[in-house]
């Protein structure tokens, strides 16, 4: 049996859930009050997050299949096992083609789209493969440098920020910042559901809520942090029409005349986090899989499924425009059965058949 | 880039040959499922043919149930 320290297990979180929100810019974007949009998804999905906390105490050392296969028995738990496991295969897929869509914008204008999508992918594929625990050490070291390399922006960044483009604050009022909330919400904090199966690995389980809290604090406040200081540097105007506003606005940070272009560097941040992501997705696609199928070994089918993956990358979208309009206006509402309803009836139904009241009875 | 594809699919058919012979059926089957999936979307890839996304598929449900035209 995989086993996973806390620690790690909080790495995974917060490098998963800040993986494409960091660079890409968000697609609910509320001019100079998208902060705002991203602190309240944060604030509203604590109510879940305890909800994902609750279920993994009902459910030990069971990942999100095993979970749905013990609350809703084999035949619902199998349907809603393949639902999840296309949400996932989607958003490995979907993550794979912003970090070729990255490539191509900034540096690699003449290469194939493919050539940095197989990159990143055949290296995914290898951390899926090695299992949990070896994606969980990885994340690990990778999480030092992110928040180091994050650390040494932010304060370099300081030179840079104009308080003033923030204001004014709630000019269109509340409702475009709650539209924009419910955006952030379902993309990136939804996503953490996916990640019961990584933390169903945690050597003392009863405390699995605790990491998982943790780790989304973390990863919002980095989230709305990182919003501040594009809106602040940029001005929301700017900021609200470029792909990837971070990278522009780590780029205008120029200290003297020898700390300059530090865009390129930062940029490392977004490929560790990227590849975390991807790789935490294809994990739970080739378990799931396994454990829909009643195979013996998930391993068999990390190569092909991630093959497949990578395929799917290519023609998910068909341009950077399309891919910000799908996960603005359409990708939110696809995402909140996976994020939302479904786990609410998981918790449901879990807490009449495992809850309190039948543990006293057993 | 045949050449390629077909030198991958030649070593990524050793696998499901490999589960057969352990006799682990079942992993086989899939395996072969997946195989022939991967063969035939790579081939369309190669070949140019516009194959639909299912973000395409997302949308139009998406419209349909929030009745937008």
């Amino acid at each position: 049996m995989n086993r996973i320290s806390n620690m790690q297990a909080v790495s995974v979180c917060v490098l998963f859930l800040i993986g494409s929100s960091l660079f890409m810019q968000n697609p609910g974007n509320q001019g100079a009050d998208d902060w705002l949009s991203v602190l309240v998804a944060w604030i509203a999905y604590l109510p879940l997050l305890l909800l994902c906390g609750r279920l993994m105490k009902l459910c030990p050392a069971q990942d999100l299949i095993g979970i749905l296969l013990k609350v809703m028995g084999p035949w619902l738990g199998r349907f809603v096992g393949m639902l999840y496991v296309f949400y996932a295969f989607l958003i490995g897929s979907m993550v794979l083609r912003n970090f070729g869509d990255f490539c191509q914008a900034v540096s690699y204008t003449d290469t194939p789209l493919l050539v940095p999508i197989l990159m990143l992918g055949v290296l995914a594929i290898w951390a899926a493969y090695a299992g949990v625990e070896v994606l969980a050490r990885t994340s690990a070291v990778l999480f030092v440098g992110v928040m180091l390399m994050f650390v040494v922006v932010s304060l370099l960044g300081l030179s840079a920020v104009k308080p003033h483009n923030l204001l004014p604050i709630l000019e269109h009022g509340m409702l475009p910042v709650l539209k924009g909330g419910f955006t952030s919400f379902s993309l990136p904090f939804g996503e953490t559901i996916l990640l019961i199966t990584v933390f169903s690995c945690i050597s003392n389980i009863q405390r699995g809520s605790r990491p998982l809290l943790l780790g989304v604090g973390i990863a919002g406040f980095l989230s709305v942090y990182t919003s501040l200081r594009n809106t602040s540097i940029l001005g929301s105007d700017i900021a609200s029409s470029l792909y990837f506003p971070s990278y522009v606005a780590i780029s205008r940070i120029h200290v003297g005349e020898f700390i300059q272009r530090i865009e390129g560097s930062s940029a490392t941040v977004f490929l560790c986090a990227l590849f975390i992501k991807v790789a935490v997705c294809l994990l739970l696609v080739s378990k799931g899989t396994a454990q829909i199928f009643n195979l013996k070994s998930y391993r068999s089918l990390v190569l092909q499924l991630g093959l497949l993956m990578i395929y799917l990358s290519t023609f998910v979208f068909s341009s950077l425009m399309q891919m910000i309009e799908a996960a603005g206006k359409y990708y939110p509402y696809f995402a909140f059965p996976f994020v939302a309803i479904l786990p609410l009836v998981t918790w449901i139904v879990a807490e009449f058949r495992f809850g309190r009241g039948k543990r006293k009875k057993a | 880039m045949i050449i390629l594809v077909i030198l991958l699919y030649g070593l990524l058919a050793l696998e499901p040959i490999h589960l057969y012979r352990r006799g682990w059926k079942r992993d086989f089957g899939v395996n072969v499922v997946l195989y022939g999936i991967g063969l035939i979307v790579v081939s369309l890839l190669i070949a140019g043919v516009a194959i639909p996304s299912p973000t395409l598929g997302i949308k139009l449900v998406v419209d349909w149930v929030l009745g937008r035209s």
